[in-house]
């Protein structure tokens, strides 16, 4: 007899990997197996240890932990790739001061004389790329003029006996913009202001410029930014202030599931107030609560350490059962 | 996958990071939880989670619908998992030769008597902590795909599709696990 086929039957059975007609051949089995009836017994034993040993849910704090950090590593993410990485190195040299850019000044001035000997000793060819993988012909004025950093020479042709040479050179140059809120140069940058600086007074301010200005509602793209901010900035004030701000828009459901997402999850009572104030807000004027909503304000009810938060949820479920 | 999913998908690929997060969120729990159970530690746990979602983040865009989400992501929580047991040097060595997992499991598991002590009911937690114990015993992979397995309730198939190998193999992986942890838990199931 067979019985290390029917060990492995006994297994798939207990892991709901048998088919019909094993399941038939295994029982027969059983019948006349003392060996392999004891096989399945131990196998049930264990089994049904198993079935009493569920994958523990995670402490919220760990998991709030994890998310904040998993949302800060994505920001660095954005920030070095794709989209985001070459509006970084359009404007960075802008706006801030990095260590790359004290890497690249010193390259100025150590290279700078053998550019000027290159640009007035010779009529070669000259290339450079702004950030781009294939270099561009550019004139020697351009370069020359306004405050164009210079870095980073490669030379293609190292060899001058002939009378010519040949070098890329990357020129990053400071970068001022003035436009429209939804003109989308300025938007981008404003983007990337609000996901990426590390700074929280210019993530503000830049929440702040958008608040000041007259538009009635900013563009879409604005305000999937703010809700990040809302949900994980790790700076209180920059949160509020993205908060207010989303007052702005019309409510819908992304803003919905923001707001109980803060009202599940902000540390701060401040900005759970906001949230539980602008579902309430929308909930009169019509917007529904799904099950899933109103079991949030159930546990708010039972566990917020905030009276107004408590007694605000307990209204929202009287009103809406 | 919900048409609701696949919406997420495409939007994050497009580089919404909320429609990111809201995809990612509705699996972090349990991608923590295993973790967690995986390593007995919570700093290692939360390594795991930001490891395993970075790389989603990063791999988003090549993800061709060609299966379920969720098995493309749990073949990434598994990769993450057996290489943070090899970069942290905690554990075993993970063989990528399954007869030389299967020599170490010729230890015989017929200790075991026919009946259980009726009396001998323990806690949840008590078995729980028992089984995490007798998880201990496994070797890393067969540990991840008895946990895909009994935790998550993934079929073989899924299983094999997560770890790109055949059924076959993860069917021996899984009843060398379950045989090595009944021994493990003989003694105290059994009188």
């Amino acid at each position: 007899m067979n019985h290390k086929k029917y060990k492995n039957l006994i297994d798939e059975y207990f892991f709901g990997e048998i088919n019909s007609r094993e399941k038939i051949e295994l029982e027969e089995h059983l019948k006349n197996c003392d060996l392999c009836r004891s096989e399945f017994n131990s196998a049930k034993v264990l089994k049904d240890s198993l079935m009493q040993d569920k994958l523990p849910e995670p402490d919220e704090n760990l998991l709030k932990q994890a998310r904040n950090q998993l949302q800060s590593n994505l920001r660095k993410e954005i920030t070095h790739s794709g989209f985001f990485q070459k509006l970084n190195g359009m404007f960075s040299s802008s706006f801030f001061f990095t260590p790359q850019l004290a890497a690249a000044a010193l390259s100025v001035l150590i290279i700078g004389v053998f550019i000027g000997y290159f640009l007035f000793n010779s009529t070669g060819t000259m290339h450079y790329s702004l950030e781009s993988p294939q270099p561009q012909k550019t004139n020697q004025q351009a370069v020359l003029s306004g405050e164009t950093k210079i870095s980073n020479i490669r030379f293609i042709d190292k060899n001058a006996a002939d009378g010519t040479v040949d070098f890329t050179f990357d020129a990053v140059k400071p970068m001022h913009i003035k436009g429209k809120i939804n003109d989308p140069q300025v938007q981008n940058v404003l983007l990337y202001s609000m996901l990426n600086e590390d700074n929280p007074g210019t993530r503000l301010n830049t929440i702040n410029l958008i608040n000041s200005s007259k538009q009635e509602q900013p563009d879409s793209e604005i305000k999937n930014a703010l809700l990040s901010v809302v949900k994980f900035d790790n700076n209180q004030g920059v949160r509020l202030e993205a908060m207010k701000l989303l007052k702005k828009f019309n409510y819908d459901d992304q803003i919905k599931k923001t707001m109980i997402y803060v009202l599940q999850n902000d540390s701060s009572s401040g900005m759970r107030i906001e949230a539980m104030n602008r579902l309430v807000e929308a909930n009169k004027t019509g917007s529904e609560f799904s099950p899933a909503d109103l079991s949030v304000f159930r546990e708010k009810m039972k566990q917020d350490n905030n009276n107004y938060i408590r007694y605000q949820a307990k209204t929202v479920l009287k009103e809406n059962n | 996958m919900t048409q609701q999913e696949t919406e997420l998908i495409i939007r994050a690929q497009n580089g919404n990071i909320s429609a990111f997060e809201e995809l990612i969120y509705n699996y972090d729990k349990k991608v923590l939880a295993l973790a967690m159970k995986y390593v007995k530690n919570e700093d290692d746990a939360k390594d795991i989670y930001q490891d395993v979602f970075i790389r989603v983040f990063r791999g988003l865009k090549k993800f061709q619908f060609k299966s379920e989400f969720s098995t493309w992501l749990y073949r990434i929580v598994t990769n993450v998992c057996l290489t943070h047991k090899t970069k942290s040097n905690r554990r075993e060595f993970v063989s990528i030769n399954p007869s030389e997992e299967n020599e170490k499991m010729n230890t015989a598991i017929e200790l075991i008597d026919e009946e259980p002590d009726p009396e001998r009911v323990i806690k949840s937690a008590e078995i729980s902590e028992h089984i995490t114990e007798a998880l201990e015993s496994l070797s890393p992979r067969q540990k991840m795909i008895f946990m895909l397995k009994h935790y998550e309730g993934y079929k073989l198939k899924e299983i094999a599709e997560m770890l790109q190998c055949g059924e076959g193999t993860i069917k021996k992986y899984l009843f060398d696990a379950v045989r090595k942890m009944r021994t493990q838990l003989a003694d105290i199931y059994y009188a």
